[in-house]
C-alpha cells in the first residue's frame, strides 16, 4: 500500500511538473476535475474455451482535466487520475465458474481534439489520443467449484459446492505487465458557461500491449477495451484569446 | 455538419465490432503428424496445470521436436510407433503423476504412456506392488464381512473390493482396493451396501470401537464423492485440508485465486474421538493421498506406512471445467490433473507424495512369511 502511495505521489508530481511547464507555451489553458464510467471487457485474441465466457462489467474514472488550445482547430487534452476497468470470466451455463476481475489503474489519456462543429454555446470535437496507464492493483470475487467436495444428487448426477472468494491478486513479475497503453477515439462536447466549461465525452479505448508479458511462444493476447462516457468541469486560467 | 458527425460514429462502431469478431476452430481429425504435434503442444499449454512449478522447458521442446513430427508420415506404420517414442521423450519430466497418454490406433493399442510409473518403478525403485488382502484376515476378529462389485468405467471392466471388520474387539477395520464407494449405493449393490451399513452400525452405536484403521494400501483413487461420503462420516464440521486452483486462460500461467478445499460432514455423523490411522504405501495414489492428507488434518488423524504415490491434483469431469485431460480426434487421449492441490502448508506434495507420520516400510521377508508388518504397526500405534 505504502508503495501505491508513493508511486502516485511521483505521478502526481510528474503531471503537475508537465502541466505548469506546458501551460505557459499555449493561448489558453483550462483546469478542471472529471469522472466518467466505462464498461469494460477483457479481449481474448482466438480464445478456445466454449465453456466460460468474459462478460463486460461497470468501471469508473477519476481524473484531473487540463485543456491546453493550439490554435483554433486544435486543442491538447491531459486527464491523468485513477480507472477501474472490470470484467467478468463465467462458464456458459452458469452454474459453477464466476470470476469478476477489478483492475484499477493510474492512467494518462493524452487526447487531441479536433474542433468538427461549433456554435454559441457548444463545439464539438473529434477525439483521438494514447492512454498510458500503470495497473496498480487487481481483485477477484465470484466463486469457483471445490472438486474435492462434491455430492451425488437423487437423480445420480454429481455436484459441486462452490467456493465463495473475494481476493487480492498477487502480481506474477513474470507473468504480468502492469504498463498499458491505449489508443482512445471518440467525440467531446464543450458547453460553454461563461469562463467555464463543461465537456462531456464519449470514446473507445482499446490497449493495444498485452495485460502479460511474453513468456512463452505462440502467447495469446489479453487486453482491455472499454467504451467510457465521462463529464469534466474546468476554469479557464489564460484569456490570450479573449483580449 | 450533423450528418458528417453521425457518419464519424458509424465508421467508428463498424470499424471496432468488426475487429471484435472472432474465428472458430473445427475440430477435425488431424491429416498430419505436424497436425498432431500442433494440436497436442497448444492443448498442453492450455490443459496442464502444472505449468508454474513444472521445469519441463515446454517452448524448448517444441522447437527441437517440431522437425522431427514434420519428417514423420501418418499413413505409414513405422512412423506412427515412432511418434509414439518421440511423446514418451516429451512427456517423461512432466510433475503431473496423473499424466498418461492412450492411444486410439489399433497397432498403437499396447503404447500407453504413463511418466509417474516409469519415474516411480524405475528411478525411485519403489518396491512391486504386492496384495495385502490375503494376510489382513489372520488380525481381524470372526465375522468380518469382504464385498467384491463389479462395475464398467469407460467400457473398462472394474472391481471394487472392499473389507470391514475389528481388531481384538476395540479397532475398527475398513479396506478398499479403489473408491467407488458411492456407486454401489446408487446401483444398489446389496453385499457393498451391507458392509457399509455395517461401518456406520460401529461408528454411530458401537461402544467397543476405540479406534479406526482406513487401509488405503495401493488403493489408486477413484471418485472424488466418496471423499465426503466416507470422511463425513467421522467429523462433526467441515475440514479445511488445503487449497486448489484451475486454469482460467489458454496461456501457461493463466489460473484462478486459490480456493480453500474441504470436506463435509454428512447430517447424521458424529465426531470419531479415538485415533484415526490412513494406512498407506507407495502405491497409495490420487484420491487415497487425499484421504491421508485429511486424516493428517485430523487432530486425532496420523499416517502410518510409506510416502504415497504422489498424484495430488483432482481430476474432473470436463463439461464442469474445461481444462486438465483432452482428446485429439482419431490419434490420441491425454489424461491429467484438472486442478493443481497444495496441502495445509502451502506445498504442493505431487511428484514427491506425502510423507507418513509414522513410517512403516514393506518388508518382503514378513510379506513372504505371512506378516503384515505395516498393519501391526498401526495397531501397535492406537493400542499404546
Amino acid at each position: 500500500m505504502y508503495n501505491i502511495c508513493l508511486l502516485f505521489n511521483k505521478f502526481s508530481l510528474i503531471i503537475f511538473v508537465c502541466l505548469v511547464t506546458c501551460g505557459h507555451s499555449f493561448a489558453q489553458q483550462e483546469l478542471g476535475i472529471g469522472g466518467g464510467f466505462n464498461m469494460n471487457t477483457l479481449i481474448i485474441r482466438n480464445e478456445s474455451n466454449k465453456n466460460v465466457r468474459t462478460i463486460p462489467k461497470l468501471g469508473y474514472s477519476i481524473f484531473f482535466h487540463s485543456r491546453f488550445s493550439l490554435n483554433k482547430s486544435f486543442d491538447l487534452i491531459f486527464e491523468p487520475g485513477i480507472s477501474e476497468k472490470n470484467y467478468q470470466r463465467r462458464s456458459v451455463d452458469n452454474q459453477y465458474i464466476e470470476e469478476t476481475t477489478t483492475n484499477k489503474y493510474l492512467q494518462l489519456p493524452i487526447n487531441l481534439d479536433t474542433k468538427i462543429f461549433k456554435s454559441k454555446t457548444t463545439t464539438t470535437y473529434l477525439t483521438v489520443g494514447v492512454t498510458i496507464g500503470y495497473w496498480i492493483r487487481s481483485n477477484t470475487r465470484g466463486y469457483l467449484p471445490d472438486i474435492f467436495s462434491s455430492f451425488t444428487s437423487f437423480e445420480n448426477t454429481e455436484h459441486y459446492n462452490l467456493i465463495y472468494l473475494n481476493e487480492k491478486y498477487a502480481f506474477d513479475n513474470k507473468k504480468d505487465r502492469r504498463y498499458d497503453i491505449a489508443i482512445n477515439l471518440g467525440f467531446r462536447e464543450r458547453f460553454h458557461i461563461r469562463n467555464t466549461t463543461l465537456s462531456i465525452n464519449a470514446f473507445i479505448t482499446k490497449s493495444i500491449i498485452s495485460q502479460q508479458n511474453t513468456y512463452m511462444l505462440n502467447q495469446e493476447m489479453q487486453s482491455n477495451q472499454s467504451i467510457t462516457l465521462q463529464i469534466a468541469y474546468s476554469k479557464k486560467l489564460k484569456h490570450h484569446e479573449d483580449k | 455538419m450533423k450528418i458528417n458527425r453521425w457518419l464519424i460514429v458509424y465508421f467508428l462502431i463498424t470499424t471496432t465490432t468488426i475487429s471484435c469478431k472472432k474465428e472458430q476452430l473445427i475440430n477435425e481429425d488431424p491429416k498430419s503428424f505436424n497436425e498432431i504435434y500442433e494440436t497436442f503442444w497448444r492443448e498442453m499449454n492450455i490443459n496442464y496445470v502444472y505449468w508454474d512449478i513444472d521445469k519441463t522447458n515446454w517452448d524448448n521442446l517444441y522447437s527441437t521436436y517440431k522437425p522431427l513430427f514434420n519428417k514423420l508420415d501418418i499413413n505409414n506404420e513405422n512412423d506412427i510407433k515412432s511418434s509414439v517414442s518421440y511423446f514418451k521423450s516429451i512427456t517423461d519430466k512432466l510433475i503431473d503423476s496423473h499424466y498418461s497418454i492412450s492411444f486410439q490406433k489399433q497397432i498403437l493399442k499396447d503404447s500407453a504412456i504413463y511418466p509417474a510409473y516409469t519415474k516411480n518403478i524405475i528411478l525411485k525403485k519403489i518396491h512391486n506392488k504386492y496384495d495385502f488382502s490375503n494376510l489382513v484376515p489372520q488380525y481381524l476378529d470372526t465375522g468380518y464381512i469382504s464385498s467384491a462389485y463389479f462395475y464398467s468405467e469407460n467400457n473398462i471392466p472394474k472391481l471394487l473390493f472392499t473389507r470391514l471388520g475389528t481388531i481384538n474387539k476395540s479397532i475398527l477395520y475398513f479396506a478398499c482396493n479403489q473408491f467407488a464407494l458411492s456407486r454401489t449405493i446408487q446401483s444398489k449393490d446389496p453385499k457393498t451396501t451391507s458392509l457399509l451399513n455395517k461401518l456406520d452400525f460401529y461408528l454411530n452405536e458401537s461402544t467397543d470401537i476405540k479406534g479406526l484403521i482406513f487401509d488405503f494400501r495401493g488403493n489408486n483413487g477413484g471418485d472424488i464423492v466418496d471423499l465426503n461420503y466416507l470422511i463425513g462420516k467421522i467429523i462433526d464440521r467441515p475440514v479445511h485440508f488445503g487449497y486448489v486452483r484451475y486454469k482460467n486462460g489458454n496461456n501457461r500461467l493463466d489460473y484462478t485465486p486459490w480456493i480453500n478445499t474441504t470436506v463435509a460432514p454428512q447430517s447424521t455423523s458424529k465426531k470419531f474421538q479415538y485415533p484415526i490411522i490412513a494406512l498407506v504405501d507407495n502405491y497409495s495414489a490420487s484420491l487415497s493421498e487425499t484421504f491421508a492428507m485429511v486424516i493428517h488434518t485430523l487432530p486425532n488423524g496420523i499416517i502410518v506406512g510409506e510416502r504415497t504415490w504422489g498424484a495430488t491434483g483432482p481430476i474432473a469431469n470436463n463439461n464442469i471445467y474445461n481444462y486438465g485431460s483432452f482428446i485429439i480426434r482419431g490419434f490420441m487421449n491425454v489424461t491429467m490433473a484438472s486442478g493443481e492441490f497444495k496441502y495445509l502448508d502451502n506445498k504442493s506434495y505431487e511428484e514427491i507424495g506425502f510423507p507418513p507420520d509414522i513410517s512403516a516400510a514393506f518388508s518382503l521377508t514378513s510379506y513372504q512369511s505371512g506378516i503384515d508388518s505395516q498393519l501391526q504397526k498401526a495397531i501397535d500405534q492406537i493400542e499404546k
